[in-house]
């Protein structure tokens, strides 16, 4: 899958971005899944896949 | 032949995620996600934002609510739905495995990951995670 958060430039809040299928472009960013979603609606759901943008600065334990 | 995919590494420390379609049952809805294997975590669980983004009414009386307890100790309250998931193979494109009617814990935070644990997800596969090659290597 999509390595492309490696280089996203994404606001500080940002969590969650949305990456298009076809060309592993991230089309749209924001603090919530709505929020990304709301900037995709020109897509259909198979065309982007939601990906989780971990903080840099947060360790993770889940 | 096993489905190969590569770990991510968004925030500097190499994680296991691979691309999911959670689907609505019972209204078809789906969303393809980037959910973390996690073999620690006895069941699946969303975010809220993708429930509601699904289409489910979490304030519905007959959805269960359980207590889940993470590492911090402290039991929270998580609604409970079920969902069909479909595990896409490293394009997204294609579907390797599906699971019909998991039970899927939705957590009240949209800043957490989609989690794939063990009951429903991964009980079903064979997993083998290489964490020097940045692999990981899925038999279903």
């Amino acid at each position: 899958m999509s390595e492309i958060t490696k280089e996203l430039s994404v606001n500080v809040e940002d969590v969650w971005a949305a990456v298009r299928i076809s060309d592993d472009e991230t089309i749209a960013t924001g603090e919530t899944i709505q929020e990304v979603l709301d900037q995709v609606t020109n897509l259909s759901e198979d065309e982007y896949i939601l990906t989780f943008i971990p903080k840099k600065n947060t360790t993770y334990i889940l | 032949m096993p489905e190969i995919y590569k770990f991510s590494s968004p925030n500097g420390v190499i994680s296991p995620y691979v691309p999911v379609m959670f689907i609505n049952p019972t209204n078809n809805k789906k969303f393809t996600v980037g959910a973390l294997l996690d073999t620690g975590a006895d069941v699946c669980h969303i975010p809220k934002g993708l429930a509601v983004a699904l289409g489910y009414d979490l304030d519905d009386p007959r959805i269960i609510t359980r207590l889940v307890t993470g590492v911090e100790g402290t039991p929270v309250p998580m609604k409970e739905i079920v969902c069909d998931l479909h595990l896409m193979d490293a394009t997204g494109r294609k579907v390797i495995m599906k699971s019909k009617g998991v039970q899927v814990r939705v957590n009240p935070s949209d800043a957490v990951p989609a989690i794939l644990g063990t009951t429903g997800f991964l009980e079903n596969l064979q997993v083998a995670f290489n964490y020097k090659t940045k692999n990981i290597k899925i038999y279903t």
